[in-house]
C-alpha cells in the first residue's frame, strides 16, 4: 500500500479559474485602468458596458456617449471555454492594440499605446488653447493698448510667437 | 442647438438601432451556418472578438468589410449596406430611400 497521496483535483481547484463569461474583481480593476486611459484621450464623456461572445468569453467595451456612439476600445478574455487564456485589447475598428497572457500585461501595453496615440492631439489642443488665451493680447498689441506692459512680456520668444499666431 | 433632453433621446435611439443591427447580423450569420469564429477567419480577422463586439450592438461594420461580409452571409452587398445604413444613419437612409 502506498502512503503517497496525490491531490490533483484539489490542486486544480486551488488555482484561480477564469469564470466563463464573467470578469473577476481583479480583472475589473485592470479594466478600469483601460477605461481611465480611454477617457483621458477622448474629448467627450465615455461609459462602459460588458458583454460576452457566443463562446462565453467576456468582453468589456468603452463607448463614447456622442450621437455616433463610438466604441473607443474593448477588451476580451479569449479561451475561457478551454485552452489557452489570452487577453486582447482592440480599438473600435477592431485593430489589435495589445495582447497578453494576463489582464495586467495586456492593459499596460494598451494604456501606453493609447497615450502615445493621444499625444499629438494633446499638443495641438494645448497650442489652440494658448493661442486663444493670448488672442486678446494680440489684438491689444495691434491696437497699441499695451504700452510698457507689452515690453516686459514680449521678451519671451514663445509668447512672441504665440501672439504672432493669434494676431 | 439640440437640447440635452433631445440629445439623450437621440443617443438612446441610436443605441437601440445599434442593438437591432447587431441582432440582424447575428441572425444572418446563423442562417448561413457560421460561427463568430468562422466568420472572422473568413474575413481575415485575427480575433473573432470584433464580430462579437458588432453583434452585441457596440460597434459598426466597417465599410471595407461590408462586401465580403455580405457575400459570406448570402446577401447582396447593396442590400447589406442599405440595411446597415438604416440602422447606423437613419436620417441619411430616410433622405435617400424613403418614398
Amino acid at each position: 500500500m502506498s502512503n503517497v497521496i496525490s491531490f490533483p483535483a484539489l490542486a486544480r481547484r486551488a488555482r484561480p479559474r477564469a469564470d466563463r463569461g464573467r470578469w473577476s474583481a481583479a480583472e475589473l480593476a485592470e479594466l478600469m485602468r483601460l477605461f481611465g486611459a480611454c477617457c483621458r484621450g477622448y474629448a467627450g464623456a465615455a461609459t462602459f458596458e460588458t458583454g460576452q461572445t457566443e463562446m462565453g468569453d467576456p468582453q468589456f467595451y468603452v463607448v463614447g456617449t456622442g450621437p455616433d456612439l463610438p466604441c473607443i476600445a474593448f477588451a476580451s478574455r479569449i479561451g475561457t471555454s478551454g485552452g489557452h487564456i489570452r487577453y486582447v485589447v482592440q480599438d473600435g475598428s477592431g485593430e489589435v492594440i495589445a495582447e497578453g497572457e494576463t489582464a495586467a500585461a495586456a492593459i499596460d501595453i494598451a494604456v501606453s499605446t493609447l497615450a502615445s496615440r493621444n499625444r499629438p492631439r494633446r499638443i495641438l489642443a494645448y497650442l489652440v488653447r494658448s493661442i486663444a488665451m493670448l488672442l486678446p493680447c494680440g489684438i491689444a498689441r495691434e491696437a497699441g493698448w499695451l504700452g510698457d506692459f507689452w515690453i516686459e512680456i514680449a521678451d519671451n520668444p514663445l509668447i512672441e510667437t504665440l501672439i504672432g499666431y493669434a494676431a | 442647438m439640440a437640447s440635452p433632453i433631445h440629445h439623450a433621446q437621440a443617443t438612446e435611439e441610436a443605441k437601440r438601432l445599434r442593438k437591432e443591427a447587431g441582432a440582424w447580423l447575428k441572425d444572418l450569420r446563423k442562417s448561413a451556418g457560421l460561427s463568430q469564429l468562422d466568420l472572422a477567419t473568413r474575413l481575415g480577422l485575427k480575433y473573432y472578438t470584433f464580430i462579437s463586439q458588432i453583434e452585441n450592438g457596440i460597434g459598426r461594420v466597417p465599410s471595407n468589410l461590408m462586401e465580403p461580409w455580405a457575400g459570406l452571409v448570402g446577401v447582396t452587398p447593396a442590400d447589406f449596406a442599405k440595411r446597415l445604413l438604416s440602422f447606423y444613419d437613419p436620417q441619411t437612409y430616410r433622405l435617400l430611400f424613403d418614398e
